[in-house]
């Protein structure tokens, strides 16, 4: 069974155009160039597709990190193991 | 008073054509099959006024629309311009044209039909890459020939043909009729070593010549080369590249009526374009394939000439007909890259390009269909077995 850290992992990856070796769940915002204003739309859907979890706008677009989607996701019940 | 001559590749109708061509009278060439009735095609000819009737041709056209449409050139006009093809091509060490495309294909018909009838050389008619064997075995067989063909073609080409094959024989290889395969140039010259392969760029209405240069004169493919002599462009409001020749056609004529096409008259080619120094033009693509996304103005043409850098096989593109807002664009690819291959687009994608220009799908299928004239077929392309391999989630 895929884990919900290797499954956030694939989708962005796969949002952001990353090659594998160049992610790691310590990545910020900054960091990652194609995390622009329509990453942010492609990312909240693919949360959304992967997850079941709707981001509200004002919370994709404050988003600043990895860890940060790991945590509001983690507040609203889908664990994500250490 | 038109007479029709059905194109072929049988001697009678090759003779048929001379006939034709010769005639006082006028002619149509219809394409086989014929993209219409006969009864709409004789409608269409009584649009046409009577001046035109003697001294005249016709092609059919589907065009960019689908819809067929009657090219009408005047004789001597495209036999001046076959002499400026037949110098700007260097074209007198030809001793034979062999034909891969359509007969009735302007670009066929002008740059070889009737360069090798007014010149008095062989004229070999193939069935093309539908039977890659003959048409190897006529290359290997006719002495200084030239061939024509279009850029879709040569990914085909090169399935077909066996590494460190050449084809020394053929003496002139032109390209026309869509992009210039830029990425596929030094591929082609170790395969035809002798060749001079020159970039065409012209249209149906053009009948279809307007511009001519050896490929090699300029790296990027949609910079047009020199003007075939009298013929101007201009550029409207719009982006959309438009000419006039003195060589091209008089009139047009569909299921509506006929408009004659006067001296002074722009014809649009269909083709966006942008003028990047004195009197040099470069394309940006066709009308349907340039297009405003999230408020970029995304050419086709351009990303098809970046995408090479990163994959050898086939692409092409469409758009995405159940797309609701902005029109979208789906690669598709064949054959299927492996990950790795995939790695390499997704990454020149993101180092190249902001995200709209991106495509919705990355698909792959067996194969990319293409029409009569060697162009991606849009509309069997949809009609494929497709796998998504990346798609934007949005």
């Amino acid at each position: 069974m895929v884990s919900n850290r290797d499954k956030l992992k694939q989708l962005l990856v796969e949002v952001f155009l990353l090659s594998d070796d160049e992610f790691s769940f310590d990545l910020t915002r900054d960091q990652i160039e194609t995390w622009d204003s329509l990453g942010v739309v492609s990312l909240a859907v693919g949360v959304q597709e992967t997850f079941g979890y709707h981001f509200s706008p004002e919370q994709a677009a404050s988003l600043a990190s990895v860890a940060d989607i790991i945590e509001i996701l983690t507040n609203n019940n889908i664990p994500f193991d250490a | 008073m038109f007479t029709v001559v059905h194109e072929g590749r049988e001697a009678d109708r090759l003779r048929e054509l001379a006939q034709a061509w010769d005639a006082k009278t006028s002619f149509v060439l219809l394409p086989q099959p014929a993209p219409l009735a006969p009864g709409r095609l004789s409608q269409m000819l009584t649009h046409l006024p009577a001046g035109l009737h003697t001294d005249h041709f016709g092609l059919l056209t589907s065009g960019s629309t689908g819809t067929p449409k009657l090219v009408i050139g005047q004789k001597s006009r495209t036999a001046a311009l076959v002499a400026e093809i037949d110098r700007r091509q260097q074209l007198a060490p030809v001793q034979a044209a062999v034909m891969a495309l359509p007969l009735s294909y302007s670009y066929g018909f002008v740059n070889q039909w009737l360069w090798a009838h007014l010149h008095r050389r062989r004229l070999i008619a193939t069935a093309g890459l539908a039977d890659p064997a003959g048409l190897f075995d006529t290359l290997d067989r006719e002495a200084s020939a030239m061939l024509c063909l279009v850029g879709s073609q040569v990914p085909l080409l090169r399935g077909f043909v066996a590494t460190g094959r050449q084809f020394p024989n053929v003496i002139r290889l032109n390209f026309a009729g869509g992009p210039f395969p830029q990425a596929d140039l030094s591929w082609l010259e170790q395969t035809f070593p002798d060749a001079l392969i020159i970039h065409n760029f012209g249209c149906t209405e053009a009948l279809p010549r307007l511009t001519i240069r050896p490929a090699r004169a300029c790296d990027d493919p949609r910079v047009l080369g020199p003007l075939v002599a009298g013929a101007e462009f201009s550029i409207s409001d719009a982006g959309m590249l438009a000419f006039r020749s003195p060589y091209g056609a008089v009139a047009i004529a569909d299921d509506d009526g006929a408009r004659l096409i006067g001296a002074a008259d722009w014809i649009e080619t269909g083709d966006a374009a942008e003028l990047i120094e004195a009197g040099a033009y470069r394309l940006l693509g066709r009308k349907s394939d340039v297009f405003k996304r999230f408020g970029e103005k995304i050419s086709l043409a351009t990303l098809a000439t970046s995408l090479r850098e990163a994959w050898s096989g086939g692409l092409a593109f469409y758009l995405d007909p159940s797309d609701t807002g902005d029109p979208a664009h789906v690669l598709l690819l064949s054959p299927r890259p492996d990950n790795d291959a995939m790695q390499k687009i997704l990454r020149h994608l993101r180092a190249h390009f902001r995200r709209p220009f991106w495509p919705v799908r990355i698909e792959a299928a067996a194969e990319i269909p293409l029409s009569r004239n060697g162009k991606p077929d849009s509309e069997a392309i949809q009609l494929l077995s497709r796998d998504v391999l990346w798609k934007q989630r949005f």
